[in-house]
């Protein structure tokens, strides 16, 4: 039997760096490098600043597209490697397997990763949040069950709890100006029933503590008495308490008088049957 | 003549429940014959005087003048007038008004002018018992207050407190019978107001 015969085929270099580095990289393969690597790196420039502001729904949706678009474009590169190494290599014997497909591929696996990392992020990130709602419902659910004013008056002795307090730092850090200042002592003073308040105040203990004498030594008296005397015109209530000199036997007559016409007029009030308001 | 308020409540005492009231049929009458007196005293002084002039100059021939009854009439009812007349244009009052403690005012309760006293002393002069008017009229208005506009008060003279709110035209006369007797505790009593006065 004859030993079948090796069909003698183009040889195609394993290594794409060894043939790279002894053959040389053909102006095609270096090309594709050179625009996969500039691609690369200005995705990677627009990712990394776009990430920088991940509460932006806007950046996060640009930068994912920026990294599809980088991603769709090596893929076309890789695809379109093979081709034109195979369309370079029917023209050259020196041309052989790309290395720009595989740095390529690195490319590829790269952004695979990160956009797998991303979605990954993402993920975990939502079930975080759906945690963290169902948690706040069940604590919420749980506190409306529960009548917690009535359970720590209950169980909690808040007499012991206040006598352990010590007020005292408390207080020191307390701005009571501040405080007073914030105060509408108007509206305070409107709710305040001073009838009340005065009812409790024992006049006789306050008066019993002024002492009157120096008040009084404060008070110009001369200068105060000559006033009221200029007011009350002393001289022109004299001359009209002691105009009508009439005599008693004068006042007398004239009382009578007044008295008569009192009579008078009741008597004319009955004979007409007058009432009060009637007017003829 | 108006006093002014001081302050001080200056109306006499026994007067001050009624001070400023509408004077009645009495009083107004009883001046009325105090001035009728007063007047009749002015004529025979007159008189007197004019024949003490006639007996200076006739001497042994002087008689006491005989005055016709038109002349008597006439010169009482000028005598009347100007008496009265002038009595209301000074003091708001004639000595009769006086003596009874009364005082004549327009209804604002100002001083009578000259031509409004004029007119109602030749009123008063013609008819004098229109006057018994007062005692029907609910405001105690003579017909002669009521052409000319007055009324007449009761004034003993003095002046309310400045703050006193009441006015006088609108305050009515009080029972005065124990106001005599009235012991001072210093506060007179308030006066109620007279049905149908302004």
């Amino acid at each position: 039997m004859r030993e079948p015969e090796p069909i003698p085929i183009h040889e195609i270099p394993a290594e794409p760096g060894a043939a790279s580095s002894e053959a040389g990289a053909s102006a095609t393969e270096r090309g594709i490098d050179f625009l996969a690597g500039v691609v690369s790196f200005g995705a990677g420039l627009v990712v990394s600043a776009l990430d920088g502001e991940q509460d932006d729904d806007r950046s996060a949706g640009l930068a994912a597209f920026v990294a599809a678009g980088a991603g769709l474009f090596l893929e076309g590169l890789r695809a379109a490697a093979p081709v034109l190494g195979s369309i370079e290599r029917t023209a050259g014997p020196t041309i052989g397997s790309s290395g720009a497909a595989d740095s390529i591929g690195e490319l590829l696996d790269h952004w695979r990763e990160s956009w797998e990392d991303r979605h990954e992020d993402d993920r975990q990130r939502d079930a975080e949040d759906q945690l963290r709602a169902a948690f706040q419902r069940s604590v919420d659910t749980l506190l409306d069950q529960l009548d917690l004013t009535s359970l720590v008056l209950d169980h909690v002795d808040i007499q012991r709890i206040a006598s352990t307090l010590d007020l005292a730092p408390l207080l020191a850090t307390l701005d009571v100006d501040a405080l007073a200042a914030r105060l509408d002592m108007n509206r305070m003073l409107d709710r305040i029933d001073m009838d009340r308040l005065l009812d409790r105040i024992d006049m006789e203990r306050l008066t019993a503590r002024i002492d009157v004498e120096a008040l009084l030594d404060r008070v110009d008296l001369p200068a105060v008495a000559s006033d009221v005397i200029d007011d009350l015109d002393i001289p022109q209530v004299i001359r009209e308490a002691t105009a009508d000199t009439a005599s008693e036997g004068v006042r007398d007559v004239r009382l009578r008088g007044v008295e008569a016409d009192q009579a008078i007029r009741r008597a004319v009030d009955r004979l007409l049957s007058r009432s009060n308001g009637d007017d003829r | 003549m108006t006093t002014r308020a001081t302050g001080f409540d200056t109306v006499p005492k026994e007067a001050r429940s009624f001070h400023g009231g509408s004077a009645g049929l009495v009083t107004r009458t009883l001046a009325n014959v105090v001035d009728v007196v007063v007047v009749a005293a002015l004529l025979a002084a007159g008189y007197l005087a004019v024949a003490g002039v006639l007996f200076l100059r006739r001497g042994a021939a002087f008689t006491f003048p005989v005055v016709s009854y038109r002349l008597g009439y006439t010169a009482g009812f000028a005598a009347w007038v100007l008496y009265m007349t002038f009595g209301w244009r000074t003091n708001g009052r004639t000595y009769g008004d006086y003596l009874m403690g009364l005082r004549v005012r327009t209804m604002q309760g100002a001083d009578l002018g000259g031509v409004r006293a004029l007119v109602r002393a030749l009123l008063c002069g013609i008819a004098p018992l229109l006057l018994v008017w007062v005692a029907v009229s609910r405001q105690q208005r003579s017909v002669q207050d009521l052409i000319v506009g007055t009324h007449v008060i009761y004034d003993w003279g003095g002046s309310r407190r400045e703050d006193a709110s009441e006015d006088p035209i609108r305050v009515g006369v009080h029972v005065a019978s124990r106001v005599a007797d009235e012991t001072d505790d210093g506060h007179a009593e308030p006066l109620p107001r007279v049905d149908g006065e302004r």
